[in-house]
């Protein structure tokens, strides 16, 4: 007994030393190891989509006010249209295209309206508008789609009333059952549609230079207030928008890309790289989402050297807290 | 009327001065703790407030936290004196900051997943705790319990867009001490953030270490 209790005696602190070493590295490769878990604790399950996903895409070079004149035409529009068409009915969506050189239906103020309002199958589980073409903007707060047979006659309320405006869109967009709707503008002073909803844009209004997280900081309070205003929206209604353009800016086409710069690069988004996968695809689950396409077209489009800078124009993207599936690649 | 009025509000506020007193007075006699957690395991659920179960998305990230504390009471449990007393229970209070980064969700059945977030939050917490520096280990230990209020400044990742929220925040943490004032410690906070229009809840696994001052 006694020889058992000596080295205990003579080291008391021996005991305590061992099982501190132990616990100390056992904390070390606890903490490494959740380190390069990649805090995946509980794998998430990736379901497959159901339901139907249909888009309408308008596309218009061609408006009816000049018929003889190539003045206020737009060149890239119709191409736009039908590249985003290639690039959804690849995917697997049901497309209704309206494009000043297709026969019927036309790009008119009723036809579009129609499209949106008669002819969306009711089982559409997914929706997505696409328009490019001329955006008119009468005050922030009201932003304009041109139809291609907008009235430019000198009275004030016909011109004003055979526009689409983003309030006269909206209803008509809240009449879709679709669970998820997407709307996609490459126009001028599409950002009028934008609604930040819970958030607030960093992006300065008529600007391409953005706030810093400091400013933002600093503008807490009305951050809160708009979060509070948002708890009160339907959340299941509220589209996900994307403009090429803030509500003061000009969206740009050129002949070097053949398309509107905007949509040039949110097609880019969709094309695959040398390793496979889309260029637009961020996390790498081959499915390109709505933020993903978004991010990686604006990435692009602000750092183009083609585009000077008094031109320069920058995409937006309205809040909430859901995106959705552009292309589902698994 | 007026005069009861009156009393009623010196009640009260004296009630509320002896509170801060208390407070203070520990602030002025206990030394602050601070608690670092470098490495932040969070998973996230969210919900739109509309939605069933079955649009609940799931989020993972990462988090780095720290938390400042004074003891504002300190009570022994045995029969010593409180500096060398072996069970000891603290109220605590202090700040707590973290930030969090959390990914996308999965992605739910009609093809719709929850953002990807980032968020700072700061807010003030209160805490009990009890010390003991005999059990299991011959070291001495904090188990510590805290509920606090937090207001987040978030960015949707990948866009311009920021926006604020207010969460509750209840949290679980254990400190080792290894040497004089240093400890490593560990925690479980349990997050519930009121996000427009929809909730997330946030549970992460903290590790680090607590130096008392």
């Amino acid at each position: 007994m006694r020889s058992e209790q000596k080295p205990s005696r003579k080291n008391p602190g021996l005991g305590r030393r061992r099982p501190a070493l132990q616990i100390i590295v056992l904390f070390a490769l606890a903490a490494f190891a959740l380190a390069f878990s990649g805090c995946e604790l509980f794998p998430s399950s990736a379901a497959s989509f159901g339901g139907r996903k249909y888009a309408v895409i308008v596309g218009i070079n061609d408006y009816i006010i000049y018929p003889d004149v190539d003045r206020g035409d737009l060149s890239y529009c119709v191409a736009d249209a039908e590249s985003m068409q290639k690039m959804l009915e690849d995917a697997g969506w049901t497309v209704t295209l309206l494009t000043t050189e297709s026969n019927d239906p036309k790009p008119t103020k009723e036809g579009i309206k129609d499209a949106l309002l008669k002819n969306v199958p009711p089982d559409t589980a997914t929706f997505l508008f696409y328009y490019s073409g001329h955006g008119y903007i009468g005050s922030p707060e009201e932003a304009y789609i041109v139809p291609s047979d907008v009235n430019n006659s000198s009275s004030t309320s016909a011109f004003y009333s055979s526009l689409i405006s983003s309030r006269e869109f909206s209803v008509w967009l809240d009449s879709i059952t679709a669970t998820n709707k997407l709307v996609i503008l490459d126009s001028c002073y599409s950002g009028g549609f934008v609604d930040p909803g819970d958030s607030v844009d960093s992006i300065i209004d008529s600007s391409i230079s953005t706030s810093s997280a400091l400013d933002m900081f600093f503008r807490f309070g009305e951050l809160l207030a708009q979060n509070a205003a948002a708890a009160s929206s339907d959340p299941s209604t509220a589209p996900l928008v994307i403009s090429a353009a803030g509500w003061a800016e000009e969206s740009l086409e050129a002949l070097p890309y053949g398309h509107g710069i905007f949509t040039y690069y949110f097609l880019q988004s969709a094309e695959t790289n040398q390793s496979g996968t889309m260029k637009g695809d961020s996390d790498g689950d081959d499915v390109l989402s709505c933020i993903e396409a978004y991010s990686y077209a604006k990435r692009q489009l602000v750092s183009d050297p083609g585009i000077s800078e008094n031109q320069k124009f920058i995409p937006h993207i309205s809040g909430g807290l859901r995106d959705f599936a552009l292309i589902d690649n698994r | 009327m007026q005069t009861r009025i009156g009393k009623m509000k010196h009640t009260k506020f004296a009630i509320l001065l002896a509170f801060l007193c208390t407070l203070g007075a520990g602030k002025a006699a206990a030394l602050p703790a601070l608690d670092f957690y470098y490495v932040g395991f969070a998973n996230a659920w969210t919900s739109l407030d509309t939605s069933t179960s079955e649009t609940v998305g799931h989020h993972y990230g990462w988090s780095i936290s720290a938390d400042l504390r004074w003891v504002a009471m300190r009570i022994a449990l045995d029969r010593d004196t409180l500096p060398t007393a072996a069970v000891s229970v603290s109220i605590l209070h202090g700040i707590h900051g973290q930030f969090i980064a959390m990914a996308a969700s999965n992605w739910l059945e009609d093809g719709s997943r929850y953002r990807a977030w980032s968020a700072l939050g700061l807010g003030p917490e209160l805490g009990i705790g009890i010390s003991t520096s005999n059990f299991i280990l011959p070291w001495s230990q904090t188990f510590f319990v805290s509920a606090g209020v937090l207001g987040n400044l978030a960015n949707y990742s990948q866009t311009s867009l920021y926006n604020a929220y207010i969460s509750w925040l209840v949290k679980a943490s254990w400190a080792l001490e290894l040497s004089k004032g240093l400890a490593i410690s560990a925690a479980l906070p349990l997050e519930y953030a009121f996000r427009a229009d929809g909730r997330s809840i946030i549970a992460t696994l903290n590790l680090g270490v607590r130096y008392a001052f």
